[in-house]
């Protein structure tokens, strides 16, 4: 990356737009995601949301943001935004608003809605190359409604809609939509993934995405102590882990292009970032499931063999 | 700002009361276009339906064309649409939609979003029958499935009162006693693709009629807000939906206030009700929209057959001037309701609003007759009106009747005759 | 006889459970009963409140939703009775009991309250000892049963267990709470409650027509959540150490609440707001954060 304005993490302890107080859980992965993903947009900024968990920060007469905010509803934030952009783009071009009091467009969501209700609404936004932001908080289920399975949920994991009983020994047997591929596959400008534990990631390849008119996309992995069942002192630790293990790999697409932004020397043990989550426990307690844990670190393997075969190699020819 | 006073530089400002207008024919559609294209609106989010569709088809046409500036989007669904249509609204621009019937219903939840966030936008359905069956002709079904969503409610008949009730429809619903959005009402075929001499008026008259839209807290970078955020203490949930009853009321006196000025600009006058030969008439029907027309048409005929009949034609249903349709109605031996619609269970939908206005009164009609006419764009003869009105006199002196549908024999042969083809001998 | 308990907690304290421990307990003791949670946006560690109802009168149990004047108030956190908007002791009837978990002694209750009877437990403590960790639930759900008079330990035990399976719990964990209850059981006694009074609710008021803005639901008075002290949802309450911190920024970056600020001096945590999730503790890489057990350090 040729010009950045986060060189060290001193970079990042500039102005904050969220101030604290929020409802959200103690350790919400979510919103530290939220707040970073502020810290690298400015004020400047209005945030037009679908239903969960980030939607309760602002419940009357409160708002921590020192931002604008819209509440849509669950299935059409993206369309939300698309009224607030053109409304801004047509006053600008008729002069009745000062250029300078343009915002940039935000969409945020959780995973339930980016995956399953707001889909089409969100499709239909990058395709027609609406220029806006839009920030999934992957959360890997409901969290809102207390942790039922959405589409983002992983093969093997517990929720209130996927308890393992004998019947079913892993959970949940459906497996995580590819948001990442199904937005690529719309051709937006820039897309990526992040972590909250990768901030000087996170907020260069923000940073990266302010260069794109159109589509702007993020899927950020989020952390959630009571739907996880962890430590809410763990937060960093899961999403880190998630990185390490490999099974939330950190990438880019520019037009289309992916690359991977931390390819990993060596893989730590998926189990690792299983087995403290008390999501995963019964695939170790009160019987090691060997073949289901096996099954999710081949997956795992698999997805990273393609990755070394291509982009590592790529990597050594120049 | 900016662009009126440019304007008003430009050119001289016209005193004269425009009724000298020359007038074109056109489809109720096209009087809809010209209704948003007068009203100067900024923003139409848009999406395809059968019988609206030549509204943003002619929308779309003049923005390409140059001769409309505004901002058009075909959306994914009338529930982006709406959507759109809201937060565009809060962030400060006029706008304009159209849906019909599937659409409509399709983009339900955010009628009520849009009312609640207090977006004074106009939308107009073209009424057509809701699925299932799929349907293509008109009914009421989907206009009245939104009356408890916060819109004001408008229903017009003709291709005029298109026009205008849209442009009434800007005034009252941007007027901060209201500050609500309006839904105005136009039959699928029977006005949306009839075709009949229409005013244009001239733009500046237009502006004269009709104030810039200013939204109060529009979405802008010095000044943030939170809007659409919840509210989860029951008193105050309870408060704000109060305050969207009151200022519809509101609407009543606004939309009158509305109609006078629209008199002077305009040399039209419109009511929140229209009363056609019903102050002396001993029996009454209530109807609404294109088939006005033709209850119309039958008092007339009525009348000079010697038969004391009158009709009451609801143009607001929403909020319902409840005052206006009683006196209207008091006195009256027996009124009956004709519903293009049906609630299943029920009946009619209007016959309980209108019922429900005339409890209270002292001189109260003896007896109010539910009917059922024109669902799924059934034509209504005169002679099925006639009849109603025999049932009136019939039941004049009180009774308990039930909900009956208008059908007529030939039509049933119909029926059967399609039900011998899809079911088999 | 009529029971009316009301419990405040904070999410994630398992006051819903107490509420059903307390409910079902009575069920089986074969009384005519009703238990209600009520939940708001709030997430884990913010207030909430469940409710039980007992009775013998099946007449008296013609009733729904809130409890405003309880003869029964359980409260599983002492931060809570600061708390303006939660105001849990609001409409305790006189003679009423209240029990708070707390490890301090709270005089100041009964001085300016003297006609009610307080009751309080280290529940934390108790739990700790007997489950391994801080389980609230259990321990709140049988004390309330012994405070009502009424049930016997028999059926809070099934109660216990009928609840905790429904939530997932059981084996050793279960046998532990269930043991961790028969010591709360016992160590607290009752006293007759006396019957609620029905409340008189203030006028009603007729409202007119305002102009906006006030009457549209946006929040223009933004970034205003600083007033919510979310500080008082901690149990453990991070400490910087400056002498071993090399300010390098991290627990300021990776505290979901934004409540670390770096000045001159080094790092300087805003407790008004500090949940207490510890990720500051958990990631400081030369360890310059601890943390205390929150009535430790105050
Ligand atoms: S449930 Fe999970 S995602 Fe939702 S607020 Fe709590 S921690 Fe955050
Ligand atoms: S993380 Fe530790 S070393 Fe770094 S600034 Fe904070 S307290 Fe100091
Ligand atoms: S414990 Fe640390 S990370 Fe958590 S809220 Fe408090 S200061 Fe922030």
């Amino acid at each position: 990356m040729a010009q950045t304005r986060y060189r060290s993490l001193k970079d990042l302890l500039g102005e904050e737009y969220v101030v604290p107080g929020t409802p959200l859980c103690s350790g919400c992965g979510a919103l530290l995601t939220f707040r970073l993903f502020h810290k690298a947009l400015g004020k400047k900024v209005v945030w037009v949301n679908a239903a969960g968990c980030i939607t309760l920060m602002i419940v009357y007469p409160f708002s921590p943001l020192k931002s604008s905010w819209m509440y849509t509803a669950m299935g059409c934030a993206p369309a939300g935004a698309q009224g607030i952009r053109d409304a801004l783009d047509i006053l600008i071009e008729k002069g009745e608003v000062d250029p300078e009091e343009d915002l940039k467009v935000v969409v945020v969501t959780g995973d339930g809605a980016a995956n399953d209700i707001g889909l089409q609404s969100a499709s239909g936004a990058i395709h027609r190359r609406l220029d806006f932001y839009y920030l999934c908080y992957d959360n890997e289920a409901f969290g809102n409604t207390g942790f039922q399975f959405s589409p983002s949920t992983p093969y093997g994991s517990k929720t209130m809609t996927s308890l393992p009983t004998p019947l079913i020994p892993e959970g949940h047997k459906g497996r995580k939509k590819d948001l990442f591929e199904i937005w690529r596959a719309h051709n937006p400008p820039y897309l990526a993934t992040v972590s909250p534990s990768h901030p000087m990631d996170m907020m260069r390849k923000i940073e990266k995405a302010e260069r794109f008119k159109g589509p702007k996309l993020f899927i950020s992995i989020s952390p959630c102590p009571p739907g996880w069942g962890y430590d809410t002192m763990k937060t960093i630790r899961m999403a880190r882990l998630a990185v390490e293990t490999g099974v939330w790999p950190l990438k880019e697409a520019v037009h289309g292009e992916v690359r991977h932004t931390f390819i990993p020397r060596s893989l730590k043990p998926l189990e690792e970032y299983l087995k403290e989550q008390e999501r995963f426990k019964h695939l170790f307690y009160p019987l090691r499931r060997e073949d289901i844990i096996g099954r999710m670190q081949r997956e795992v393997e698999e997805y990273w063999r393609k990755v070394y075969s291509t982009e590592v190699l790529e990597e050594k020819k120049d | 700002m900016m662009r009126s006073k440019l304007i008003a530089e430009l050119r001289p400002r016209r005193e004269v009361v425009s009724t000298i207008t020359k007038s074109k024919m056109l489809t109720g559609n096209v009087t809809a276009a010209w209704a948003a294209r007068l009203a100067e609106v900024d923003y139409i989010p848009a999406f395809p339906i059968t019988p609206q569709t030549e509204i943003i088809e002619k929308l779309s046409e003049w923005i390409a064309l140059g001769e409309f500036k505004a901002k058009l989007t075909i959306v994914d669904s009338e529930h982006s649409m709406l959507a759109a249509a809201g937060t565009a609204s809060l962030t400060g621009a006029r706008v304009f939609t159209a849906t019909s019937s599937q659409g409509l219903l399709y983009g339900f939840e955010m009628l009520y979003n849009i009312a609640g966030w207090r977006a004074p936008i106009v939308l107009v359905n073209v009424s057509r029958a809701v699925a299932a069956p799929i349907s293509l002709e008109p009914d009421h079904n989907d206009f009245l499935s939104t009356r408890d969503s916060g819109f004001i409610l408008l229903q017009a008949e003709t291709c005029q009162e298109v026009l205008d009730l849209i442009l009434l429809a800007y005034r009252v619903s941007e007027d901060n006693r209201v500050l609500l959005p309006s839904l105005v009402n136009m039959d699928g075929f029977h006005t949306s693709f009839t075709r009949e001499p229409v005013k244009i008026p001239e733009i500046e008259e237009v502006r004269r009629f009709l104030p810039k839209y200013t939204q109060q807290l529009p979405f802008r970078a010095s000044k943030p807000s939170a809007k659409g955020v919840a509210v989860l203490r029951p008193p105050l949930y309870s408060f704000y939906k109060y305050q969207m009853h009151l200022s519809s009321i509101n609407a009543i006196n606004v939309f009158k206030e509305a109609c006078e000025k629209f008199e002077e600009c305009f040399a039209r006058r419109y009511d929140v009700i229209e009363k056609y030969m019903l102050d002396d008439s001993k029996y009454a029907i209530v109807m609404m929209g294109s088939y006005a027309s033709i209850g119309k048409k039958a008092v007339r005929i009525l009348r000079e057959e010697g038969v004391s009949v009158g009709l009451l034609k609801l143009r607001m249903i929403r909020p319902l001037p409840s005052k206006d349709i009683r006196k209207a109605l008091e006195g009256k031996k027996a009124v009956a309701v004709i519903d293009q619609n049906i609630s299943p269970g029920l009946g009619g939908i209007l016959y309980s609003d209108i019922s429900s206005i005339l409890y209270n009164s002292d001189n109260k009609p003896k007896v109010i007759l539910p009917v059922i006419g024109g669902v799924g764009g059934k034509t209504i003869t005169l002679d099925e009106i006639r009849y109603v009105v025999e049932l009136l006199e019939k039941y004049a002196n009180g009774g308990e009747p039930e909900p009956i549908l208008l059908l007529r024999e030939d039509e049933l042969r119909e029926v059967e005759s399609l039900l011998r083809i899809g079911v088999g001998e | 006889m009529l029971i009316y308990a009301r419990f405040h907690g904070r999410g994630g304290q398992g006051i819903k459970t107490a509420s059903r421990i307390l409910g079902n307990a009575a069920h089986l003791e074969g009384y005519f009963t009703q238990d209600f949670p009520v939940y708001g946006a709030e997430r884990r560690g913010a207030p909430i409140v469940a409710f039980t109802k007992i009775t013998d009168e099946p007449s008296t149990m013609f009733d729904r939703g809130y409890i405003l004047n309880p003869n029964l108030i359980l409260i599983a956190d002492d931060s809570l009775l600061d708390d303006p908007i939660v105001n849990p002791l609001a409409g305790l009837q006189s003679n009423g009991t209240v029990f708070i978990n707390t490890s301090k002694s709270i005089d100041r209750l009964t001085r300016d309250r003297c006609d009610i009877r307080l009751v309080t437990e280290d529940l934390i403590d108790l739990s700790l000892k007997y489950v391994g960790r801080t389980i609230l639930s259990t321990g709140l759900g049988s004390i309330a049963a012994k405070l009502t008079g009424i049930i016997r330990w028999s059926s809070v035990e099934e109660g216990v267990k009928e609840e905790l399976l429904e939530i997932g719990i059981k084996g050793e964990i279960l046998e532990k709470n269930i043991i961790f209850a028969k010591v709360c059981f016992e160590r607290v006694y009752p006293s007759p409650l006396p019957i609620p009074k029905i409340v008189k609710s203030s006028k009603i008021v007729t409202i007119s027509w305002l102009p906006p803005p006030i009457t549209i639901p946006e929040v223009r008075n933004i970034g205003n959540t600083e007033i919510r002290k979310t500080g008082n949802w901690r149990i453990f309450k991070p400490i910087i150490n400056l002498e071993k911190c090399n300010r390098c920024g991290l627990c300021v970056v990776y505290c979901p609440e934004g409540v670390v600020v770096m000045n001159s001096e080094g790092p300087e945590i805003k407790y008004d707001n500090c949940k207490g999730c510890l990720i500051c503790f958990n990631e400081c890489p030369v360890k310059a954060i601890g943390y205390l057990r929150e009535v430790e350090t105050s």
